[in-house]
This record gives C-alpha cells, sequence and structure tokens, in this order.
C-alpha cells in the first residue's frame, strides 16, 4: 500500500516515488517486450512450436522416405526388366520353355547363375539392405512342401557399414555364391518358402499391370531364422508372352532404416516411424523407426492410442511410455495401402518445455523486477541520499561540505554567498536602527522640551486671557452648526483656508462665512484668539483628564 | 531498507542460481551425471548374432526399458558384426572412412583390437569396478582383457573351440566305419576319422575348420613347443614344433579330408558340405536345424557337441576366445552410463541368461556355479554345455594371441590357404606328395608377413 501511495499525487517521499516509477518502467518494458516479440511472431505457446518443429520434422522425414521408395521403385523396375530378358535368354538359347526349369537342378542352377550378377549389380546399385528374385520354379518337385517352395537368389549386404561391399547369400546355391565370392547366410536355406512372402499370391495378381504400376511393398515380417524384420518391395517378373517368372525386388530391414533414415534434429530425442494402413496407431508389430542422427533412438513399445492433443499435433498413449506427435500420410506405391509416418517427441519432453517456457518467462519478468528494485536501490544509494543528505545541510546551513553532486555544491557556495552578503545588510541595518534610535532620543527630548514650552506658554498666557472673553467662548461653542464645529476643528488642526476650502469643497466665500459666524458666536476677533483658546481648553481637558 | 533489500536481492540471486542450474543442468543431483528426464544415449557395435536372432538385442531392450529407463540411459546398437571384422571396422570408423558408422560408444572387440584403438582412448574399467565388484568375476577373464594395466576390455562372455558334429550323418557314417566319438578325442584320430570320412563319402572333407592356425598351435603347444611368437607378434618359423604341428594339419587339408571353412563352418555343415566343424562355441546360435542338400532334401542335424581334440599323450589345451566390452571415452556421463551397462549385462543371473542362448561361458563366477542347473533350450544346447563344463574341468585354458594386427595377417593366411585348397586336394587327387604340398602351404605361411 505504501507503495501504491507512490503513484497518487500525495506528497511522498522521493525514494517511495522513484519506486514506483521504476515499475512503472518496468511494467512498460515488460508489456512492450512481450508486444514485440507477439508481433514478431517469436512469442507463441509451447504447443504451437513443438508443432511446428515437429511437422517440420515430419516434411523432411516424408520427402527422404518418398524419394527412397520412389528410387526403389525405379531400382524394381530396372531388376525386373533384366531378370526376365535374362531368364528369357536362356530360355530361347537352350529352346525351352519356362515350365522345364521346374524340377531341373541343371536349368535352375543356369538360371541362378544368369541372374546372378544381374541381382548383385541392382543389390549394390539401389540403396536396400536385400535384394531377391523368387522364381515360380522348384529344384525337387518331390520335396516335401514343394508347393510352397520356390527356387531363386536372395542376397544382402552384410554390414551397414556401406565401405562394405561384402554380400551374403541368404536362398540360392551355396555353391554358385562361392563361385561369385559370396559366402551363404549364417541362416541360409536352398529355396524361398512362400510363407516368406505373407502375401505372395496377392503380389503376383498384379503381374497383368504395366510394371510402373504392378510394384508392391509387403508388410512387414520377420526374416525366417532371424530377428530380423523386413519390408519388401516386389515386382512381378514377366515375361514378353505375359508369362509370370515369379517376383523380384528389394529389401528394406528394421536395421538399415533405422540406420538409413536417422533424421538430423536439433530435438534430443525424437523417433520417426512408418507403418502401413493403420492411420495414428503406432504399433512396433507392424511399424519401422528410426531415431536422430546424433545417436538417439527408443523404439515405441507396444500399442499406442492416438487422441487429438490441439495445434495439430497427437498424443499417442501407451502402456509404458506416451509420445507427442505429428502424422503425414505417403502413398508409396499405386493402388495400394497408404503409409502413415509419424513424428514423435516423448511426452515428458514437451512437458519438460512447457515447464522451461514457464519458468523463462517467470525468470524474466523476476529479472526485470529484481532489476527495477537494484536499480530503485541503487539510485536511492547513488543519487537520492546525497541529495537528501544535502538538504539536511542546506536546513543545518552546513554549506562548506562537499556533497559530491556539482550542482548542489555550486547551490552551496550560491547560499554561502548570499548568507555572507544577508549578514553585511543585516548588520547596516543594525547600524542605521541604533543611528535611528539615538535620532529618536534626541526628537523625544526636543519634543518633551516644546512641550514643557507650550505648557509653560500656555500656562503664561493664560494669565494674559480675560476670563469672561474665555468663558465666552467656551460658551459660544455649544451653539456653533455641525459645519461650523468641523471648519473650526480644522482651524485649530492647523488647517488654512485654502486648505478647508478644497477639503470640505466648499467655496472661500462659504468658509469666510462660516468664519464670521464663528467669530461672533465665540465672541472672539481673530483667529489667532480662536487658536490660543482653543488651546486652553484642549490643555485644560487633558488636565481634567490626568486628574481624571 | 538496507538490510531487507539486502537479503531480497540475496534471495533473487539464489532463486536464480538454483533455477539456472536446474534449468540448463542434466540434472539436480551432484553425484549422478545421469537424469531419467534427459537420458544419454550411447551407440553401441556388437557380434551377437549377427545375421540370426541377437540375445544382445533382447537384452538391451530389456535394459533400456528397466534399469536404463531409471538411470536415463539409453543403448542404441547401430551395427551388429563379427569378432573378425569389428576390429577392422572399428579403426575404419576412428579414422572417418567415408561411409563406415560413426564410432560407437560401446563396442566388442578383442584386446588387440583395443590396443590398436589406442589405450588412451578407452575408458579403464579398473576405475569403474570396485574391488570387491571385481572379486565377482573370473580372474583369468579380467587378464584377458588387460592391456598393460588398464582394464580396456572388460569380460562379458567368453567363447572356446569345440567339436561340432552332425549326429545324424556321423552316426550313420560310424556305423559302417567302425569309428566312434571317442576317436575324436586326439588329434591323431580326429585325422584317422577325417580320412576314413573322405573315403566313405566319395571324396568329401570331414571337418571345416574356422581357425586352422589355432589348432597348430595347441597342438605344438601340446608337443612342447615354448614361445614360438617373435618380438614382431607374429611366428617363429624356424620353431621345429610348430613347424611340425603345421604339417599335421596341411597334410589332411593338402589330402582334402579337412578344409579351411569359407567363412563359417556352420554354414559348411548346414548345405551338407562336412559333417563336422571346429568353430567357436558360439557359433551354436547360427546352426540350422536341418541339413539341406542341393536337391533340397533336408536331414535333421542332432547337432553334437565334443571337446576340441588333444594331443595325444597330452593334456586337453583349449584356447580361450571372445571379445570383451570396450567404452570409447568421451564424455563423463556416458562413462557412467557405460559402467552401468557393463554391471547390468555381467550381473549373475542375466549374465548366465544371456550366455545360455549364446554359447558362451559366463563370467561371473556365480553364473558359472549355476550352469549345471540350468535349463537349456535345446538338446544342442545342452550338449554344447556338458562339453563346456568338461572342458572348463579338464583342459588348461590358452590366451589368445593380443599382438597388434595380428589377427589381419591370420585372415590373410586363411584366405590365401582358401584359394590354394581345391588346387592341393587336386593335385593330391593327381599323386603328388601330400607331404610337399604340406610344405608349400608352409612356405605360403611363411611368406605372410
Amino acid at each position: 500500500m505504501k507503495l501504491l501511495s507512490g503513484f497518487t499525487g500525495k506528497k511522498q517521499s522521493m525514494k517511495r516515488k522513484l519506486l514506483a516509477y521504476m515499475f512503472i518502467l518496468a511494467a512498460l518494458v515488460l508489456t512492450l517486450l512481450f508486444s514485440g516479440l507477439l508481433l514478431l511472431g517469436q512469442f507463441t505457446g509451447a504447443e504451437q512450436t513443438t508443432f511446428e518443429t515437429l511437422d517440420f520434422q515430419a516434411d523432411v522425414f516424408h520427402r527422404q522416405i518418398e524419394s527412397h521408395f520412389e528410387g526403389l521403385a525405379v531400382m524394381s523396375i530396372q531388376l525386373s526388366v533384366d531378370t526376365a530378358d535374362a531368364i528369357e535368354n536362356y530360355l530361347s538359347e537352350n529352346h525351352i520353355d519356362f515350365s522345364d526349369i521346374n524340377d531341373s537342378e541343371e536349368n535352375i542352377a543356369a538360371v541362378q547363375e544368369a541372374t546372378f550378377d544381374i541381382l548383385r549389380q541392382k543389390l549394390l546399385e539401389a540403396n536396400c539392405s536385400g535384394a531377391f528374385i523368387v522364381l515360380n520354379a522348384t529344384v525337387n518337385a518331390d520335396a516335401d512342401n514343394a508347393e510352397n517352395s520356390h527356387t531363386g537368389l536372395y542376397l544382402q549386404r552384410s554390414s551397414l557399414d556401406y565401405s562394405d561391399t561384402g554380400i551374403l547369400l541368404y536362398r540360392g546355391l551355396t555353391q554358385l555364391g562361392k563361385e561369385h565370392g559370396v559366402m551363404p547366410h549364417r541362416k541360409w536355406r536352398l529355396e524361398f518358402n512362400t510363407d516368406l512372402f505373407p502375401n505372395y499370391n496377392e503380389l503376383t495378381d498384379s503381374a497383368q499391370l504395366p510394371l510402373t504400376s504392378a510394384y508392391r511393398i509387403s508388410d512387414i515380417f520377420t526374416l525366417t531364422g532371424t530377428s530380423e524384420r523386413v519390408m519388401l518391395m516386389t515386382i512381378p517378373i514377366t515375361g514378353k508372352d505375359k508369362t509370370v517368372y515369379g517376383l523380384c525386388g528389394f529389401e528394406i530391414s528394421e536395421s538399415y532404416f533405422k540406420h538409413t533414415f536417422s533424421q538430423p534434429s536439433k530435438l534430443d530425442h525424437a523417433v520417426f516411424t512408418i507403418n502401413k494402413g493403420r492411420e495414428s496407431i503406432i504399433n512396433y508389430a507392424d511399424s519401422f523407426s528410426c531415431g536422430i542422427t546424433d545417436g538417439y533412438y527408443l523404439p515405441p513399445d507396444g500399442v499406442y492410442i492416438p487422441s487429438p492433443f490441439g495445434s495439430g499435433l497427437t498424443l499417442f498413449r501407451g502402456d509404458t511410455s506416451s509420445y507427442i506427435g505429428v502424422i503425414k500420410q505417403v502413398n508409396l506405391c499405386r493402388n495400394s495401402d497408404s503409409f502413415f509416418l509419424t513424428t514423435l517427441i516423448p511426452k515428458q519432453d514437451f512437458d519438460r518445455w512447457v515447464f522451461d517456457d514457464t519458468l523463462r518467462i517467470l525468470l524474466l519478468v523476476l529479472l526485470i523486477l529484481s532489476a527495477t528494485i537494484g536499480c530503485s536501490y541503487f539510485f536511492t544509494r547513488r543519487y537520492l541520499s546525497p541529495i537528501k543528505k544535502s538538504l539536511e545541510q542546506l536546513k543545518q546551513k552546513e554549506y562548506d561540505r562537499h556533497s559530491g553532486i556539482l550542482e548542489i555544491d555550486d547551490l552551496f557556495a550560491f547560499l554561502a554567498e548570499q548568507d555572507r552578503i544577508n549578514e553585511a545588510a543585516l548588520d547596516e541595518i543594525k547600524r542605521e536602527k541604533a543611528d535611528m534610535l539615538t535620532s529618536l532620543e534626541k526628537i523625544q527630548n526636543a519634543h518633551n522640551e516644546t512641550v514643557q514650552q507650550v505648557e509653560r506658554l500656555a500656562y503664561s498666557r493664560k494669565n494674559e486671557v480675560d476670563p469672561y472673553d474665555y468663558e465666552d467662548f467656551k460658551n459660544g461653542l455649544k451653539f456653533l452648526t455641525e459645519r461650523e464645529k468641523e471648519i473650526l476643528n480644522l482651524y485649530i488642526s492647523g488647517k488654512t483656508v485654502k486648505e478647508i476650502v478644497d477639503l470640505l469643497g466648499l467655496k472661500e466665500s462659504t468658509v469666510r462665512f462660516h468664519n464670521r459666524n464663528i467669530y461672533t458666536k465665540l465672541g472672539v476677533h481673530s483667529l489667532k484668539q480662536l487658536l490660543r483658546y482653543s488651546a486652553i481648553m484642549k490643555q485644560e481637558e487633558e488636565k481634567s483628564k490626568d486628574i481624571g | 531498507m538496507k538490510k531487507t533489500l539486502s537479503f531480497f536481492l540475496a534471495g533473487l540471486l539464489l532463486i536464480f542460481s538454483i533455477t539456472g542450474f536446474c534449468l540448463n543442468m542434466t540434472g539436480c543431483s551432484s553425484k549422478s551425471k545421469l537424469d531419467p528426464d534427459n537420458p544419454v544415449t550411447l551407440t553401441m557395435w556388437h557380434v551377437y548374432g549377427e545375421q540370426s536372432d541377437s540375445p544382445m538385442n533382447r537384452l538391451i531392450e530389456e535394459f533400456n526399458k528397466t534399469v536404463g529407463a531409471d538411470k536415463g540411459i539409453i543403448i542404441n546398437v547401430t551395427m551388429m558384426s563379427n569378432a573378425s571384422q569389428i576390429g577392422q571396422k572399428l579403426l575404419d570408423a576412428q579414422n572417418e572412412v567415408p561411409g563406415v558408422p560413426s564410432m560407437p560408444d560401446l563396442f566388442f572387440c578383442h584386446s588387440s583390437n583395443a590396443e590398436e584403438l589406442g589405450v588412451s582412448n578407452l575408458l579403464n574399467w579398473n576405475d569403474i569396478f570396485t574391488e570387491e565388484e571385481l572379486n565377482n568375476y573370473v580372474p583369468d577373464f579380467l587378464e584377458d582383457g588387460k592391456i598393460g594395466d588398464t582394464l580396456a576390455v572388460f569380460p562379458v562372455s567368453k567363447s572356446t573351440h569345440v567339436l561340432y558334429v552332425t549326429g545324424t550323418q556321423f552316426d550313420c557314417f560310424a556305423k559302417d566305419m567302425s569309428v566312434s566319438y571317442d576317436d575324436l578325442s586326439t588329434w591323431d584320430g580326429f585325422f584317422a576319422v577325417a580320412e576314413k570320412y573322405y573315403e566313405w563319402s566319395g571324396g568329401k572333407p570331414f571337418c571345416a575348420l574356422d581357425y586352422p592356425i589355432r589348432c597348430v598351435e595347441l597342438n605344438a603347444l601340446s608337443k612342447g613347443a615354448e614361445n614360438f611368437y617373435t618380438e614382431e607378434g607374429w611366428y617363429d618359423f624356424d620353431n621345429p614344433i610348430l613347424k611340425e604341428s603345421w604339417l599335421e594339419f596341411a597334410e589332411a587339408i593338402s589330402k582334402g579330408h579337412i578344409v579351411v571353412s569359407d567363412l563359417y563352418s556352420n554354414t559348411m555343415v548346414m548345405t551338407g558340405e562336412v559333417i563336422a566343424g571346429i568353430g567357436s562355441s558360439a557359433s551354436i546360435l547360427y546352426y540350422n536345424d536341418v541339413i539341406t542338400y542341393p536337391d533340397n532334401t533336408t536331414e535333421p542335424m542332432n547337432l553334437q557337441v565334443v571337446p576340441l581334440p588333444k594331443t595325444k599323450g597330452s593334456d586337453l589345451l583349449v584356447t580361450l576366445a571372445g571379445v570383451g566390452l570396450c567404452s570409447y571415452k568421451t564424455t563423463e556421463q556416458k562413462a557412467e552410463a557405460a559402467a552401468e551397462f557393463a554391471r547390468y549385462i555381467t550381473e549373475e543371473e542375466r549374465n548366465l541368461e544371456f550366455v545360455a542362448s549364446t554359447g558362451y561361458m559366463p563370467v561371473n563366477k556365480g553364473s558359472f556355479e549355476k550352469i549345471k542347473d540350468y535349463d537349456f533350450e535345446s538338446k544342442a544346447y545342452e550338449n554344447l554345455y556338458t562339453t563346456l563344463l568338461e572342458v572348463n574341468e579338464t583342459a588348461t585354458a590358452v590366451r589368445e594371441p593380443s599382438f597388434a594386427g595380428y589377427y589381419e595377417r591370420v585372415y590373410a593366411l586363411y584366405d590365401k590357404l582358401r584359394e590354394m585348397q581345391p588346387q592341393l586336394t587336386e593335385r593330391f587327387a593327381n599323386g603328388e606328395d601330400a607331404a610337399k604340398l604340406a610344405d608349400e602351404t608352409w612356405e605360403l605361411f611363411r611368406s605372410i608377413e
């Protein structure tokens, strides 16, 4: 309340007024600061900022995925064409049909030989972790489960180290692989079991379509014998006579996806997922994910239920953790399910940002307020206090001290000079006063002497006045008119006829008329006699007063 | 008034200091550098389960969900490799070779690889673990990870070399040729069985060896050879016992009775090229249940595991192999996180579970004691651990050489032997003397520098 009173017009101390004005300044600075930030679009809530950041990351991720799969589609088409050509060349050279390959070790080995280098070359050229050719044939039609067993080649890059061109043979003839310097995979098998492709028949259904729209992307599944999950881009291998020789395509493994698509980001923690056909549900089982390039990666675990979070964000709530994310839809191949890309940050990170934002604003306000108080304190100590002290010195008339303030020291010097002048003037006045008192005393003495002389003279004159005339004079007074009394008093007070004419505004003749009446009524012959009798009468009246 | 203001300003300063610290630092705790709300990520390269199922990845997943989540540590596996290649890849990463992923914070490698990377670049686990903690681990395994006084390679699991035999096929052959598993207990018996199999199978090799030079060394040591290494970290070719031992194996290779494996003996066993393989106990992770022949017919494997043959009249010597965990020096926070992870994966129960699913020997003393009672996931694993326990009780373990650059030479030797092998067999079949051919391999060995 004391501080608030500083804002009113009431009289307050300088300190309180300074504090009040500093707070006004602080409020002004804060208002301007926040208004400026708001106008420049820099002052946004954590939700909006998060959305903008994640949306940007999601856009980059989206473009990378789209571009990557488009490139892979181009390579798939080329692989399909080249493989079909190689098969048809072999069939043509040996004058056999494709059906003759089935159940023939020799023909199958020859076809694998014819296609091996094509596949290896495409694997090294394409951005992928593996490449395969599956033919609609088996090496042994009498073997167990022969109807689901398909011959072919499946090559994988041996490492995520791009400088390493090592390749492994996951499916195919090991001898052939060794001849080409490709060692068998640790979990090698000779042929494909079509259960490797979760939707093999569906994938070959698109064989009648032009290659440019026949490629498909499989669901995510685990490669037999390994813990590696993969997604395959498949495309039919179709002969010129529309015979479907099989499928070929490329593999994107989970490790490859995680390694290749790790996103550069300013975020400390972020996860990027891709899943097929199920919008807004991030399930580890049907999605791939990657982290950020500085090494962070922690895949979502289990199923996450989405719910709108505001500002374009979605909250994904799981059993053990929650995320905030942005979803983008992408079509990676025609006539097929859409894919959904989700950019996620842990919910705890978002909560921390909100907390940090709030704390920063509070700190800013506190900082400005404390600066205000600090400045007030500093100004009080360094500025107001010397002024107050100087004012006290002014009161005490101690002008000989230094205040440290130029203007005040000048004032002190000025006041000291004024004091000196005043004192000199006072001395002069005192001296004049003393002189005047002396003169007055002399005048008083002269006056007293004069009075005494008058008294003596009056006394002596009294004795010279005819008592009867004097008695007539006193008796005559009561017969005077008011005007006559007025004129008589003016004569007694020492006025001349002219002065009386001026004072009373009468004509001189009128005054003289009144004079004659006065003389007659009072029994006097001259003004001199009149004045003498008047003085005697006044003297008598004063004496009677003194006696009374 | 002055006093009040002073208190006010001091209070504000304190608030700013605390808030600023909490905002900017990873945690408010002065002791731990780890912060559960802002986890640190450690990238890792390992060698467990490449190309197959990886128990290490599962262990890491579990760690990230439990201890990692509680303490603020995330382990991210950025590459899986194998023990023979990881060393070179680490060197490439350290030298920032284009295309090679960035140097990981944690990795598994041999002591020789660690030495090449520079011991000063690696965390000394002795500084992290207390003496009491270190007492929980098998001393020989700890010693194996020391480079000078620095414990740079922390043991997580150890392997040895064993002889894998496909039971179904061997039984068939053994019945016909009157041989038994007992014959495989000595090198002489092993070579004799290999010869018989070669004859019985119509010219197929009996066994593929992943690390033939190690077999040569152990045989030479059993025969009484002493320090056959040079100061440069290679072999003393003037050592007669070493040469004698080499020639024994080289003759068998020249005759086609045994082969140096293409890469891993287990793939040769799976494709029916051989019926036995000498390789790391950890290879068991990669064996299929069946053998698949070129006509796509299959046979059950019935994998048997027996100790490595010994030299007749000598005690069994076995190799002590296996990579260990290294932490690349970066920040104190990462060092603390690395230590937490190392403790986690070598904790008694966890270490036992991990090794029991990967074919390794545990490094925690307590785990070792419990292995007898462990319920293994398959008969093959049970066979392996029966053998490993037998080996542990009866054999003398010999550490692998850890000279810098040693393994590069060894792999160069194997490559040349693989290249030479078919010609040797062919020449022997054409009537050339096996001893002469073996001498040629000795010269080949000598040519490796």
